[in-house]
């Protein structure tokens, strides 16, 4: 899984008044689905023990999240 | 008609006793956004969507139904032998007096479900789109949770749960482009 | 590994086959003539039957569709004992 093409960031505007120390880069999700409009035959499958750890089938549509990535 | 199946979707896992946890996952339990509306919604909306994809919405729905159960799981499992002091501490003493230890349909905030969670429209299009929305809000859901849980057993539950988000939402907007397929079909001059 | 160790393995396993027969369930319900994925399908419930075969012949039913096997209910099998999925 390569997490950073499923990860967009934007930088906010940052006010001398505000109160908290500011977080320059802000990150959000673009998760897998939405590049794709309907799922293309034959893509690459995990085994059935992979598929149930990770949440599917497919690779291709497993992003993953964890709070390291430090999105919120 | 559905039968019971006596096991999970996924094995849950708990690590801790945590009942400050377990009110916040309530929120994908009967939150607007949760596991119960997503059921409710697509078994309600099914009747009236277009023969093509009533499967998808039984087969989701269905699906959902399991996934509240992972969430019932992880709360009675988080909440059970906790003392009421413990569940006061974590901001359940409210739930307690009124439920005891028993679970509720509310959310992470105490507020009970309510069917106004949910809509349907008996417009296809406005369905299906109200469904990816759905998806994608219980999808940033349950970052939010992973974000507040230190508990890594739940968090592996709750990042199958997010996945099963990303899934669905795509079989949604798959669904969309499936009904897009019956344009001008019977156009009659 | 005690047996209720044996058992949560071999469940898992019954999860592992079951799951991935509810992922190509939803994707042929948006692919109908994805005749490869069909066939996967057909094979995929064929393959979690065997291994719930497997699991309930030791340890009982799953549901009230499976015949109890002998085994079971010489070992005291019932449906309403415990535990239950929450409790394991």
């Amino acid at each position: 899984m390569d997490r950073p093409l499923f990860r967009g960031n934007f930088k906010p505007y940052v006010s001398p008044r505000d109160p908290c120390p500011p977080i320059l880069v802000k990150k959000f999700v673009l998760p897998p689905q939405i590049f794709t409009n309907f799922q293309p035959p034959g893509l690459p499958q995990n085994s059935p023990a992979e598929a149930l750890k990770q949440g599917s089938l497919w690779p291709a549509f497993v992003d993953g999240y964890y709070r390291e990535e430090g999105i919120s | 008609m559905w039968v019971y199946e006596k096991k999970l979707l996924y094995p849950v896992e708990v690590s801790t006793c945590n009942p400050t946890l377990a009110k916040y996952l309530m929120e994908q339990y009967g939150g607007a956004d949760g596991e119960l509306a997503a059921a409710l919604r697509y078994m309600n909306q099914r009747y009236t969507v277009p023969d093509k994809v009533i499967g998808l919405l039984t087969d989701i729905s269905t699906e959902e139904f399991s996934h509240l159960e992972m969430l019932a799981t992880m709360i009675y499992k988080l909440t059970k032998d906790a003392t009421p002091e413990q569940l006061e501490e974590a901001g359940l003493g409210a739930h307690f007096v009124n439920h005891g230890h028993s679970l509720f349909y509310a959310n992470a905030a105490g507020v009970p479900f309510t069917a106004t969670y949910i809509q349907s429209k008996g417009d296809p299009i406005a369905d299906l789109y109200e469904d990816i929305a759905a998806e994608e809000k219980a999808r940033a859901t349950y970052q939010w949770l992973i974000d507040v849980s230190d508990d890594p057993a739940i968090n592996d539950s709750l990042r199958f749960l997010r996945e099963r988000e990303n899934i669905h939402s795509l079989r949604f907007r798959e669904a969309v482009e499936l009904l897009k397929d019956e344009r001008d079909r019977k156009k009659i001059f | 590994m005690s047996t209720s160790e044996a058992e949560w393995v071999l469940l898992k396993k019954v999860q592992q086959m079951d799951f991935v027969v509810v992922e190509l369930t939803l994707y042929t319900d948006t692919h109908p003539n994805d005749e490869e994925a069909r066939k996967q399908w057909r094979d995929a419930i064929k393959e979690a039957a065997r291994v719930r075969r497997q699991y309930e012949t030791i340890y009982g039913p799953l549901s009230l569709t499976s015949v109890p096997s002998k085994q079971a209910i010489e070992v005291g099998w019932q449906w309403n004992s415990p535990p239950w999925p929450w409790q394991r």
